[in-house]
């Protein structure tokens, strides 16, 4: 079995390692193991709460959203597998032998509270789609063609993020505090994600047109994006300010 | 290249291969995007409703074991297609007729 090229491949100019330069594929190894291991903890965070989400929709909602975040996973884990350097561990269909991992901290350790769901889902999940969107026109051939499922699925993701959202910030004051508290280590993860205007694996990843979009236009994205959400139910925003000098390129995150 | 009528049989062969999940053949799922055969091979482009699908390595061998099973086909190459991403649109009229039996809204 192999995966399929898909719509539009025909034009893009890479279809497999070997057509990379050295560089290039070190650059994308890193970077798209960044996304798959950052969805693959995601999901097994959110299956936590497949069980004890705080009403029956929530626990159902959890469920789902684990099985799609670990399938992104395992798609781009194919991907990324047949490249120079890749964890040998890889090769395993289940990824279960894996012994370090490129993700975020956030999510190395159980969350105590649903909350902390709702603004993983809200912020960092759509931070990992705007990545996924910069793929979307890719000429490296596998990315773009799983792009486009991987966007249709998160669509579903925005729509149940949000809507918890909104009912979690009609709640006591108690639960906004905590909400709050939430969102800005979810706000501070996420455009730590998308990394800083001279990441060279993203500017390298540009030039070649596997991405299309600077790390400085994602976070753009993300902020407009993301603001108008928290506006809307009277959430604070966080401020945006990183010190990107403690950045963090393995785990794309900001070393507190 | 295959004949229509041996491409036929594919397709045929296809219809009897079920969906874990659904009542319904694979193609009545609209998850069959290509099949063509050049000599003895198959080529199956094969798409899944969900990338989390946990039926996938069924779904494939399943497809990979009926069409072994018809005259001059000794392999199959079965190509997974994500784009474009599968929708409640590509199922045929018997799916959503199946669907509607089963209680299944669409």
């Amino acid at each position: 079995m192999r995966s399929g090229n898909g719509n539009d491949n025909g034009q893009a100019r890479y279809r497999n390692p070997s057509d990379l330069t050295p560089e290039l594929a070190k650059a994308l190894l890193q970077w798209g193991l960044s996304l798959a291991d950052t969805k693959h903890k995601m999901g097994l965070r959110i299956s936590e709460w497949a069980n004890s989400g705080p009403v029956l929709e929530a626990a159902v909602g959890a469920c789902a959203l684990t099985q799609d975040e670990l399938g992104h996973a395992r798609s781009l884990f194919a991907v990324l597998r047949d490249f120079p350097g890749a964890p040998p561990e890889l090769g395993s269909e289940t990824d279960l032998d894996r012994v370090e991992y490129n993700n975020p901290s956030l999510l190395d350790e159980p969350w105590d509270s649903w909350l902390d769901v709702i603004a993983v889902n809200v912020l960092l999940d759509r931070a990992l789609s705007m990545a996924v969107r910069s793929l979307r026109h890719s000429q490296y051939a596998p990315l773009r063609q799983r792009a486009a499922k991987i966007l249709q699925e998160e669509e579903h993701h925005r729509l149940f993020g949000d809507g918890w959202l909104k009912r979690l910030a009609s709640l006591d004051e108690k639960t906004r505090q905590g909400l709050q508290r939430s969102i800005e280590r979810s706000w501070k993860a996420a455009l730590a994600f998308l990394g800083p205007d001279d990441d060279p694996a993203t500017r390298r990843l540009l030039q070649a047109g596997i991405v299309d979009s600077a790390a400085s236009d994602l976070r753009r994205q993300f902020e407009d994006e993301a603001r108008q959400v928290l506006e809307k139910q009277g959430i604070p925003v966080p401020s945006s300010a990183l010190d990107w000098t403690q950045w963090n390129p393995r785990r794309r995150e900001l070393i507190s | 290249m295959a004949t229509a009528k041996q491409t036929d049989r594919l397709w045929q062969g296809l219809h009897e291969v079920e969906d874990p999940e659904f009542p319904m053949s694979v193609v009545d799922m609209g998850l069959i995007y290509g099949l063509r055969q050049e000599g003895g091979t198959v080529f199956v482009d094969l798409t899944f409703t969900s990338m989390g699908c946990p039926c996938m390595d069924f779904i494939i061998s399943d497809i990979r074991r009926r069409l072994l099973r018809e005259p001059e086909v000794d392999q199959v190459h079965i190509e997974i297609v994500w784009d474009p991403p599968w929708s409640a649109e590509r199922l045929t009229e018997r799916g959503v007729a199946a669907l509607e039996t089963f209680g299944v809204g669409l």
